[in-house]
């Protein structure tokens, strides 16, 4: 069992602490003076070994200097890095330093139970990271279609439809997913802020969820298997391909 | 007004719950609906009504199930549109809940008005104009990625928001 001791002066060594505690290089921590400012120490219960030593070597906050050391996923879970390795800065190490509105009102007031559900957080990005670089693997090989003005994308059945973004990101405007859980179909901002909305869409049962911004049927809110939707991954595709012809040629219209 | 404005749903939740707190003080048990896997909305919507109703206990359920007269002891938040549930459809079941325990004599601070504020935002798809890294929403992601159930991720929330959720006491002139 390893101890880390921080300075509680330590710009950021609540969220140090939590990633050393996420990572289970440290199982307690404690809060020292005697540990100087720009360093934090792990030592082992019984005090066997000298403790190990870790020191901020730039102006950079220590966790960036930590988290530089972990591989992709870890920097894609704490957002320093892209799915494609460029770095980029991290506003969720800002706000997780300097804590402010939601975040600071869902930290509890003493330091232990405030660095464990850090800690908490932390382990989430990181494996949020991970399911990120395999989803972004996964589609690589997507192409997207003109269908109009609309670019249109279909995730992989293989990848949670919580992924469109991916897809958006490479310039969809709407994509559609169906796996064994979920089959619907979701419009890029973008495309909502160009105008297009799901009330343009005709021929979806009208027993699914009618957001604002998605059609859904079967998700982790409502589990039923997709086959209750009646349409098929083919289908879903055939559907939104029509609307998107339709509604762009309505447009040349006007 | 339409079927589902946010009136009607502030109305159906105030009554329900004012029946729930009258079923408790006679020892009854109570319960809170809302959907599997809790998002922020469901979270937040039902943390508020566990805090007008301490005693009640949580259930999960389909989001397309609504609570009806035939379940008298429950009140489903964030599930589909039923005699006994709301969904928020114009706004969200946060913001219908924070209203209905504005009219049952709760006051929320700044704090829990923005965080609610905040969730409606996001249950409407405009999230991602907000200027600030951890949403609600973000911060129950990550916590349920690290292995809390739906349960631990409510009552979270309601140990949070409790310090911010007062209730006027009413004065009674003899």
């Amino acid at each position: 069992m390893n101890i880390l001791s921080v300075n509680p002066e330590t710009q950021d060594n609540e969220v140090v602490a939590a990633f050393l505690l996420a990572k289970e290089e440290a199982h307690l921590v404690v809060q020292s003076y005697e540990v100087p400012i720009d360093e934090v120490h792990i030592s082992d219960l019984f005090h066997r070994r000298p403790p190990r030593v870790i020191q901020k070597f730039n102006n950079a906050p220590m966790i960036v200097n930590l988290i530089a050391e972990e591989p992709l996923a870890v920097k894609v879970g704490m957002q320093l890095s892209t799915v494609t390795s460029e770095r980029r800065h991290s506003f969720i190490i800002d706000e997780l330093i300097n804590t402010s509105s939601t975040l600071r009102a869902m930290l509890p007031t003493e330091f232990k139970p405030r660095v464990e559900f850090i800690s908490n957080i932390i382990q989430g990005l990181i494996i949020q990271g991970e399911e990120l670089l395999e989803a972004s693997d996964s589609i690589k090989a997507v192409t997207i279609e003109q269908v109009g003005r609309w670019n249109v994308a279909h995730l992989p059945k293989s990848v949670d439809s919580r992924f469109t973004g991916l897809l958006m990101k490479n310039g969809a405007h709407v994509v559609t997913y169906a796996n064994s859980e979920a089959i619907g179909m979701k419009i890029s901002n973008e495309a909502q802020e160009l105008g297009l909305t799901t009330a343009d869409f005709d021929g979806f049962p009208t027993h699914w969820h009618k957001e604002k911004w998605v059609f859904v049927h079967g998700s982790r809110k409502a589990p039923r298997p997709r086959q209750l939707a009646l349409m098929s991954r083919k289908n879903l595709r055939r559907l939104v391909r029509q609307n998107l012809e339709r509604i762009s040629s309505l447009e040349e219209l006007d | 007004m339409s079927q589902f404005s946010d009136q009607t749903e502030v109305a159906i939740l105030a009554a329900t719950l004012a029946d729930l707190q009258s079923l408790a003080s006679k020892g009854s048990e109570i319960y809170i609906a809302t959907h599997f896997r809790v998002d922020s909305d469901a979270a937040l919507a039902a943390g508020l009504c566990m805090i007008a109703l301490p005693t009640a206990e949580l259930i999960f359920q389909s989001a397309d199930e609504a609570v009806n007269k035939n379940q008298p002891n429950v009140v489903g938040v964030d599930i589909r549109n039923g005699t006994r549930s709301i969904k928020g459809r114009e706004s969200s079941a946060a913001n219908i809940a924070a209203m209905a325990l504005g009219e049952l004599g709760f006051t929320l601070d700044s704090v829990a008005l923005e965080i609610v504020a905040e969730v409606n935002f996001v249950d409407q798809g405009k999230g991602y104009l907000l200027r600030r890294a951890f949403t609600l929403s973000r911060i129950l992601n990550c916590v349920r990625s690290s292995g809390w159930p739906d349960e631990s991720l409510v009552l979270y929330v309601r140990n949070m928001l409790r310090a911010h959720v007062t209730q006027q006491t009413r004065e009674v002139v003899l």
